[in-house]
């Protein structure tokens, strides 16, 4: 098969197969199940057989799907992208069996799981696979889709639906902003596929330096590094299948995978690498195992620990920006990721088990190996695991931390930077941690489950040490009962829902199962914990099979030939050694001692709650008190915004608009009186204005506005517009007339509620006084050049010249249009081939400037007015027509008895809001009252 | 030079839509029963003859130009696409608003007290007529596309905004109807005299009102270096956008949308939601071009839209957050999405070689691509509301919509996919409109806006995720039904699902269509011969001294 192909479909393998098993009956348990496997059976043994045929160095595989957006099927296979394919599609297949178990014979929970983990499992393969820029981001989006949809699993459960929410919201924002980062970074390069970024070497501006930020910020958020880290304890609603796949296997591992993916480009050239990520990552490091210590719900607990992995996964990578004999301080990277995977992957299989038979609050497990048949098994796999994560010698993930010691070691021995002192301890401290949340695993589970305080003083070591956890154990378990209730964290929230349920008895609403499948409970992490201790005791076999295929860090190749020849390293202690002691030392007596034995309340779990409530309640009455649904209110605003941006615009160009014009405007005056009357008329005119809003009675306020009329009217007069002071005075007298005949019929004035007049006041003054200024800028105020020209072909000055120039002469005919509507004209002929005399009374030939603009310059808007106007009275007049002819007799006496009673001739229906003005749902209108009189 | 018969001979589709829209008017007012139902189906004709229409006008007018070789979709340009854009989602918006006038009853006078809430006799009812407005719209906003002159741009706009509002208040028998066109009508009319005064401004400032002779004006007379514009047309420009952003649904004209879209019936909403957007982004388009190639723009015109951009997408997300009703957030989401588009009106492609070839960089382009992607997504969740019903209302809250997809597994799947490709997930048609968009962005320049635009997306997510969470996670509600007689509404909710798919998938070529028509020469597009006399005129012009060239100069030009 083409390699493109064979890749493929081993990425659309488990989604296909987790879409099938919907057509499948809900009863058809087995086939379900069967098909389930099938999907990540098949992606294995297609990448098998890609390995096979292709080997590990295959290179990029190509095909185009939308180079427009460049957005290309482009696969890279090499060492890192195979090995995070084979962990996803193996604990895949793993978690498929156990899911069965947990689930039990539940077929809705099963319909309805295999779809949604299938489809994740796609999207992972997807994005470590993916060598081009948008395919990971379009996978990774996707990723929180599947994410959203698993850990809002319990969907009548609303804070799991809530946990989904913040998931998706984090993880989705990280997702955006590695968008823009890799957006930035393609645009910038030229290259948009990371084999691509091989051939053009990135150069440390500023550019380069935003785009790692953002695509940092986006695997951050992913890979859980604080302080985004919340999400993923809070992701723990989730069934365990899911917490112990995504969250700790596999998802959050996309985070790391990309800066691994990474590194190669960017470490060495910029300073801030090591810097952020170092930083960020220590920090998850030490914080992540912090909290862990003191959480009592074994999910929780192994959720923060995986915080703090992560955190040293990154480190990791920020550590290879320094160089240690000329090679990239990198040792064995994909070492540790699988590492991680062997031991975290069991620890939350069986802690979902243990949930499932008894509880996952620690203090209730007390005991708990000598409980029954099974739970010794159970017990021991756990703490098998739990070894691993306190990297105990002869465990795979002992080698891991040592390596991730000599890089510490290494890089500070390159720079002797004294913030390494910091890492330095931070990892202890981290390895110190995890070595007491063993402890004390251990002390727990292996406790006599009978615990008499007086019998037990004497016994053995173990029962001494069960004493000593047994106090704050249970004071433990007090707190965080008292917590449950009184915060109801979510947390502790969740095993009322489904997993502690188990507590009971009861499972998941369907009874334990007896049989072939419950194995799987445990089977699945004794497997996977089986290689850790392969790695640590015998890492010939785990070298010769899987990481001489896999582990891409070739650069260490010549340094340190092979897996099991680092061992030989570690016979001749040096500071690496002694810190890998210290952090056991240290972490033996901090599991034994009472301190940190609180539950502890994270305070970045309220992070997102925070901002939440930061955005509805802040943000909400920032936009929303704006938002009342007043008509008024939104026309206010409106008039508002238009003043606005005539300041905004004057504040660019204060010159332009304000400034300049008043220098070159003239106002000429023709006689000298003219300015005084009006002056006076002008005062007239706008003191009645004033007054229309101050007075209060309908009839009055009417008088007021025609008296305001029949002022313009004399402004007319005075500058010598008769005509239009006609039509002004004809219209003034007609409405003043029919105002006061309506007015007469309606009924009184309702009181009017208080408005804040000063602010309407200022927003109207505010109008007009720009609307006058612009008017006045563009007619009389300096043109550009040319935009006007008179009919010799010389611009003209202004709007207001060139009506006044075309009023009488006008214009020549021979000229060439300058634009279609008119406007400026200009003469093609040569000045001396004029003939003037034809050029004259071309224009309007009317002496008065307004009536030329009125009938002739816009006559056809004018015309266009009249027309529409006429029109609306002959519709008015049908309408009164029509309303008299068909109206029923009974309907004339009811309208007769309502205005001889002088109500409701006008009435507007228009109803009055109902119910509680709620800011959200303000439909408000001003009522009737207010409509007839603004 | 082009005459007016030229201007109407490319006018085809418009025609041919203006006279479905006038046979739909007279089939709508007959008595008889039979006739006022054929409105709707007349009305879809109608657009499909447009659509053929535009077709063969697109193979024959833009035939002799530059662009001879290529598909005949790509030799439509900006104004094909858009136009092709609206028709398409215009049929799907006839299809969704198919039933609605029957739902209505026109026997019941909403004045009389007689009947309240009644159940209207649905065989004597039907306002075929609604279609006439439908129609009209769409003509007004296809000739928004094609406007090359302000008077024309005004009247298109208007087209596309009055019927609209008569659409608000009368396709629902209900006060909160009558509230939202009222209020929907005066804001717009305020509005527009807001963008009419921008308008006369420009016109002011140049003393035409032709684009390409503005333009033309522009280029002859404001020579480098100084590239100043006068602050008459940049003050006009600034106003017309600020009334443009009614049409729009953003900051500071938005404050009508959540109002209006409650009030209007679910079709109309989705209406409103695509079709004026459309004419206003075109004008938006057309307008901000006139101040010149990106490079050469004043400050004020930038900064405004990115603001407004910023403004926009916060108020929406932030707001749409506060909502329980879902045809607020839909409406909130409209004002947000508008937000993310202006990101691409202020990138418009350029001319510089790394930019020019590729559609990331093309802010025009992803604009188009964007509304074809919201058009799609906001109109099936708006068709979905439409398709429900509880207690004889419209469904409107996430309570009535509690448990759909349980119930109606279809309905649920439809709204689903609209609402996760609102939210611009993979492999959803959202998902490459933001990618486009946000890579055209940051291609030039505007990482800030990005990141603002970043953080706004993951809050939409959260009141998107509440109405899947609404469909799937919540107890149903016991009186959610179907609607009756809405199986054209169903018909046009799936095709926009799946279109959302689709062009998810397979968008390429719409990726490249958008790109190829609105690449860089659209800004100086200008027919020789009219580019010709520009120069012949500027040739006789009585030489002028250079200051006279720009305004900042304080020279009195009067002789």
């Amino acid at each position: 098969m083409n390699p493109i192909w064979l890749l493929t479909t081993a990425i659309l393998a488990p989604a296909a197969c987790g879409a099938f098993t919907l057509t499948l009956p809900r009863r058809d348990l087995t086939q379900r199940v069967g098909l389930a496997i099938l999907g990540p059976a098949l992606s294995l043994l297609l990448l098998g057989v890609f390995v096979a045929k292709h080997g590990t160095d295959a290179g990029v595989f190509f095909r185009a799907w939308m180079p427009q957006l460049q957005l290309n099927l482009q696969l890279n296979a090499d060492r890192l992208g195979l090995f995070f394919a084979f962990l996803v599609a193996g604990v895949g297949l793993l978690i498929t069996l156990y899911a069965r178990a947990y689930f039990g014979p539940d077929r809705d929970a099963l319909y309805r799981f295999f779809p949604s983990l299938h489809l994740f499992m796609t999207t992972m393969l997807g994005i470590v696979l993916a060598d081009n820029f948008v395919l990971l981001l379009l996978f990774w989006e996707m990723t929180s889709v599947s994410s959203f949809l698993l850990i809002g699993w319990e969907r009548d459960d609303p804070t799991a639906v809530k946990k989904a929410m913040q998931a998706f919201v984090v993880t989705g924002m990280g997702g955006l902003a590695l968008m823009t980062g890799l957006i930035l970074l393609g645009q910038h390069t030229g290259q948009w596929t990371f084999s691509g970024l091989f051939g053009s070497p990135l150069q440390n501006d500023a550019t380069t330096r935003w785009a790692f930020v953002l695509i940092f910020a986006g695997a951050a958020a992913k890979s859980a590094q604080f302080p985004l880290h919340f999400w993923l304890p809070g992701a723990m609603v989730a069934p365990t299948p899911v917490s112990a796949y995504l969250h700790s296997a596999t998802m959050v591992k996309a985070g790391v995978y990309l800066v691994g993916r990474l590194w190669p480009y960017f470490a060495t050239v910029l300073p801030i690498w090591p810097k952020l990520i170092l930083g960020l990552g220590a920090l998850t490091m030490v914080y992540g195992a912090f909290v862990a210590l003191q959480k009592t719900d074994l999910k929780q607990i192994f959720a923060y620990t995986t915080v703090s992995q992560l955190g040293l996964l990154m480190c990791m990578y920020g550590l290879a920006a320094f160089t240690h004999e000329g090679q990239p301080n990198l040792i064995w990277d994909v070492t540790q990721v699988l590492n991680h995977a062997l031991y975290k992957a069991p620890l939350f299989i069986l802690a979902g088990a243990i949930g499932h038979v008894a509880s996952r609050q620690l203090p209730q497990l007390r005991g708990f190996f000598w409980r029954n048949r099974t739970s010794w098994i159970m017990a021991t796999v756990l703490l098998l695991a739990a070894y691993g994560l306190a990297a105990g010698p002869g465990t795979l993930s002992f080698v891991a931390k040592e390596f991730f010691f000599y890089q510490v070691y290494h890089a500070f021995e390159a720079s002797h930077h004294p913030a390494f002192y910091l890492l330095i301890a931070a990892s202890i401290a981290t390895g110190m941690f995890n070595v007491a949340i063993f402890i004390r695993l251990a002390t727990t589970l292996l406790a006599r489950p009978v615990v008499a305080s007086s019998e037990s003083s004497g016994e053995s070591e173990g029962d001494g040490q069960a004493m000593v956890d047994a106090h704050p154990a249970a004071d433990a378990h007090t707190h965080a009962a008292a917590n449950a209730e009184h915060t109801a964290a979510p947390l502790t929230a969740h095993p009322a829902g489904h997993d502690a349920s188990g507590a009971s008895g009861g499972g998941h609403g369907h009874a334990h199962e007896t049989g072939f499948w419950p194995i799987f409970l445990w089977l699945p992490g004794a497997i996977v914990v089986a290689f850790q201790f392969i790695g640590g005791l015998a890492p010939g076999v785990l070298d010769r099979f899987v990481l001489q295929h896999l582990e891409p860090s070739r650069y260490y190749e010549r340094h340190l030939p092979s897996f099991v020849d680092i061992l030989g390293h570690l016979s001749h202690p040096q500071l690496p050694l002694i810190m890998s002691g210290l952090a056991i030392g240290l972490g033996v007596v901090l599991g034994f001692l009472p301190l940190l034995r609180r539950e502890y309340d994270d305070p970045l779990d309220h992070a997102y709650p925070g901002f939440y409530n930061l955005v509805t309640k802040g943000g909400g009455r920032a936009f929303g008190s704006l938002q009342t649904g007043h008509a008024a209110w939104y026309v206010a605003l409106v008039w508002l915004a238009f003043v606005g941006m005539f300041a905004w615009s004057v504040g660019f160009d204060f010159d332009g608009l304000v400034r300049q014009w008043p220098a070159e405007a003239r106002f000429e005056l023709e006689r000298p009186g003219e300015f005084g009357q009006g002056l006076l008329l002008t005062f007239l005119v706008c003191l009645t204005a004033i007054l229309l809003t101050v007075v209060k009675d309908r009839a009055s306020r009417v008088l007021v506005l025609g008296a305001c009329g029949f002022s313009v009217t004399a402004v007319y007069y005075l500058y010598r517009a008769p005509d239009l002071a006609l039509t002004q005075i004809s219209i003034e007298i007609v409405s003043l007339v029919l105002f006061l005949l309506v007015l007469s019929l309606l009924p009184s004035e309702p009181p009017r509620p208080r408005v804040w007049v000063m602010p309407r006041v200022t927003i109207a003054v505010a109008v007009g006084a720009m609307m006058f200024w612009l008017t006045l800028t563009s007619s009389v105020g300096p043109q550009p050049s040319g935009a006007f020209r008179d009919r010799y072909g010389q611009p003209i000055a202004n709007l207001g010249e060139f009506f006044l120039r075309n009023s009488y002469e006008g214009v020549d005919t021979t000229a060439v249009p300058l634009n279609r509507w008119g406007g400026g004209v200009v003469n093609r002929a040569a000045p001396d081939q004029r003939d003037t005399k034809q050029d004259l009374h071309h224009g309007a030939g009317g002496d008065n400037a307004v009536n030329v603009v009125l009938v002739d310059l816009r006559g056809f808007d004018t015309m266009g007015e009249i027309t529409v106007l006429g029109l609306a009275a002959m519709g008015v007049w049908t309408i009164l027509r029509r309303r008299r002819g068909f109206k029923s007799p009974k309907e004339r006496v009811e309208e007769e008895e309502a205005r001889l009673a002088g109500k409701r001739f006008l009435r507007l229906d228009i109803p009055e809001p109902t119910g509680e003005p709620d800011s959200r749902h303000q439909l408000r209108f001003p009522t009737v009252g207010q409509v007839g009189d603004s | 030079m082009t005459t007016v018969t030229d201007k109407i001979a490319t006018l085809w589709p418009e025609i041919a839509l203006l006279t479905g829209a006038g046979a739909c008017l007279m089939l709508g007012l007959s008595r008889s029963l039979s006739w006022r139902r054929a409105a709707g189906p007349v009305a879809a004709l109608s657009i499909v003859a447009a659509v053929a229409l535009l077709f063969t006008q697109g193979a024959i007018s833009e035939s002799g130009h530059a662009r001879a070789a290529g598909p005949l979709l790509a030799q439509l340009g900006l104004v094909g696409f858009a136009r092709l854009a609206i028709l398409l989602l215009g049929f799907l918006l006839t299809l969704v608003a198919g039933q609605l006038p029957s739902r209505l009853d026109p026997t019941a006078d909403p004045h009389s007290p007689s009947t309240p809430g009644a159940p209207a006799p649905v065989a004597r009812s039907m306002r075929g007529e609604l279609f006439a407005f439908l129609l009209f719209s769409l003509t007004g906003a296809m000739l928004c596309a094609g406007a090359d002159d302000l008077v024309w741009l005004f009247m298109a706009l208007e087209l596309t905004s009055l019927p609209t509002y008569v659409l608000v208040a009368s396709a629902r028998d209900h006060h909160e109807a009558h509230e939202a066109g009222v209020k929907y009508f005066f804001l717009g009319a305020m509005a527009a005299a807001v963008f009419l005064y921008g308008f006369t401004l420009i016109y002011g400032a140049t003393g035409t009102t032709d684009f390409e002779s503005i333009r033309a004006y522009l280029t002859h007379q404001l020579r480098p270096p100084h590239h100043e514009l006068p602050p008459l047309l940049t003050a006009g420009i600034l106003l017309a956008v600020i009334g443009l952003a009614f049409k729009i649904a953003a900051v500071p004209m938005h404050f009508y949308v959540a109002d209006v879209y409650q009030g209007a019936a679910a079709p109309v909403a989705a209406f409103l939601a695509f079709v004026p957007k459309t004419a206003g982004f075109v004008a938006l388009v057309n307008l901000t071009a006139l101040a010149g190639p990106v490079h050469s723009r004043p400050a004020s015109l930038t900064w405004t839209l990115w603001t407004m951009a910023a403004l926009t997408m916060t108020t929406g997300n932030v707001l749409g957050l506060l909502q329980d009703n879902v045809k607020r957030v839909l409406a909130y989401s409209s004002i947000a999405h508008s937000g993310y588009m202006l990101l691409g009106l202020i990138s418009p492609p350029t001319a510089t070689p790394p930019l020019a070839d590729q559609p990331l960089g093309n802010g025009i382009g992803a604009l188009m691509f964007y509304l074809l992607a919201y058009g799609l997504a906001t109109l099936g969740a708006f068709a979905t509301l439409a398709c429900l019903e509880t207690r004889g209302q419209e469904a409107q809250t996430y309570d009535d919509i509690a448990g759909l997809g349980r119930r109606h597994p279809a309905l649920g799947a439809i709204l689903t996919v609209c609402v996760l490709s609102l939210i611009g997930l993979p492999p959803l048609v959202g998902f490459l409109g933001k990618l486009y968009l946000f890579g055209s962005a940051i291609q030039h320049g505007y990482l800030w806006l990005v990141v603002i635009a970043v953080i706004n997306s993951a809050i939409s997510a959260v009141y998107y995720l509440y109405i899947v969470g609404a469909c799937y996670f919540a107890e149903p509600n016991e009186h959610l039904q179907p609607a009756p007689t809405a199986l054209t509404t169903r018909i046009g909710a799936a095709v926009a699902a799946v279109g959302a798919v689709a062009l998810g998938i397979a968008g390429g070529r719409v990726v490249d269509l958008t790109h190829h028509t609105t690449a860089y020469p659209m800004h100086a597009q200008m027919p020789d011969d009219r580019l010709n006399a520009m120069t012949q005129i500027e040739s006789i012009e009585p030489p002028t001294p250079p200051q006279h060239l720009h305004l900042s100069s304080t020279q009195n030009r009067r002789p």
